[in-house]
């Protein structure tokens, strides 16, 4: 190995150090920031958006039939438009701030929200309802299944755009 | 002015390491606040296990705004686009396994929530800028950076912290 193979390599290695202290800084600044904003985890409380209730599928069936709950979709319109969940709304989470007054404000203080989007892989629905329940304070929960299950569990649906 | 000048110039040099570093702070300074939102997006790509997501997501912000301000400042220019390579490609491999399985995620690059960066778009752009970071790895040149003012204040023999050896510094 010549001693110009050798000056690469030490150059390579004293690279990846200085890589290793970049990371370690960054992780360094972020803890530091989390713990000074009293956001964390680490700290072993949910900050302060609290965790929204998560559903399963008959658990939404049953506020669906029941009529005791506000379905929210947090899909593209389009999504929405070829078929939803009778009587949802349609937030798609992008939208949220110009379309929360239209639908969320003038709702009664004791209506329950339930977001979904279009199944355990997407994460608008969790997003939309943390965003409501800040917005609002209402009592929003999340049905993990979302679109997904809904149509596999052959329930109703609706197709059409937004009224 | 002929290609060759353009590519031996410093402006090349210069322009990615502004624009790679500059994509970087601004992403990391927008995702540091919205830790749960981050941590919901880590979880939706669905590619570490899902208690790895909150130290995760504490951490990436905080390396994406180190490497932002190194390479926007010129301090360890080569190590940072060395960080920076290695995160992109990590990003890179996670939206190409998640275009792949057709999921309905937004990218979560820039802030939360907006679907105009549609995860191929994500991906086109970390390529572009996987190839900035990998100019800056090959050809070690420094122009206006706060690198070669110290090379050249260090330069018999040691290099103290800072720089690399051998360096046609600018």
């Amino acid at each position: 190995m010549s001693v110009f193979t050798l000056h690469i390599f030490d150059e390579f290695v004293s690279n990846v150090w200085r890589g290793f202290l970049i990371c370690l800084t960054g992780a360094f600044l972020g803890v530091v920031y989390h713990w000074e904003h009293d956001s964390l985890v680490l700290q072993g409380r949910a900050g302060n958006t609290s965790e929204v209730v998560r559903l399963d599928l008959l658990d939404a069936k049953d506020y669906f039939d029941q009529q005791a709950a506000l379905f929210v979709d947090a899909r593209s319109p389009l999504a929405y438009a070829n078929g939803h969940i009778p009587g949802a709304i349609n937030i798609p989470y992008p939208r949220f701030e110009s379309l929360a007054n239209q639908f969320l404000d003038q709702l009664p203080k004791d209506t329950r929200i339930i977001t979904y989007c279009s199944g355990e892989n997407c994460n608008s629905g969790a997003k939309l309802a943390r965003l409501i329940q800040q917005h609002t304070g209402l009592m929003v929960q999340v049905f993990m299944g979302g679109w997904t299950d809904w149509t596999i569990a052959d329930f109703p649906v609706e197709i059409g755009e937004t009224p | 002015m002929t290609i060759k000048q353009i590519l031996c110039g410093p402006a090349l040099f210069v322009l990615t390491r502004i624009v790679l570093g500059g994509i970087f702070l601004w992403a990391g300074l927008i995702k540091m606040p919205y830790l749960l939102g981050l941590v919901d997006t880590i979880k939706a790509y669905d590619l570490v296990p899902h208690f790895m997501a909150p130290p995760l997501a504490i951490v990436m912000p905080g390396v994406e705004i180190v490497v932002g301000v190194c390479l926007l400042l010129g301090v360890w220019t080569r190590s940072s686009a060395f960080v920076s390579l290695l995160m992109l490609s990590v990003f890179s491999f996670a939206l190409g396994v998640n275009i792949y399985r057709g999921a309905d995620i937004d990218c979560g690059c820039f802030g939360l929530g907006e679907t105009r960066y549609a995860l191929e778009i994500a991906l086109l752009q970390d390529i572009v800028l996987m190839c900035f970071a990998y100019i800056h790895i090959v050809i070690p040149r420094l122009p206006f950076t706060l690198d070669s003012f110290f090379i050249k204040k260090y330069e018999n023999g040691t290099t103290f912290l800072l720089g690399q050896k051998n360096i046609n510094a600018d």
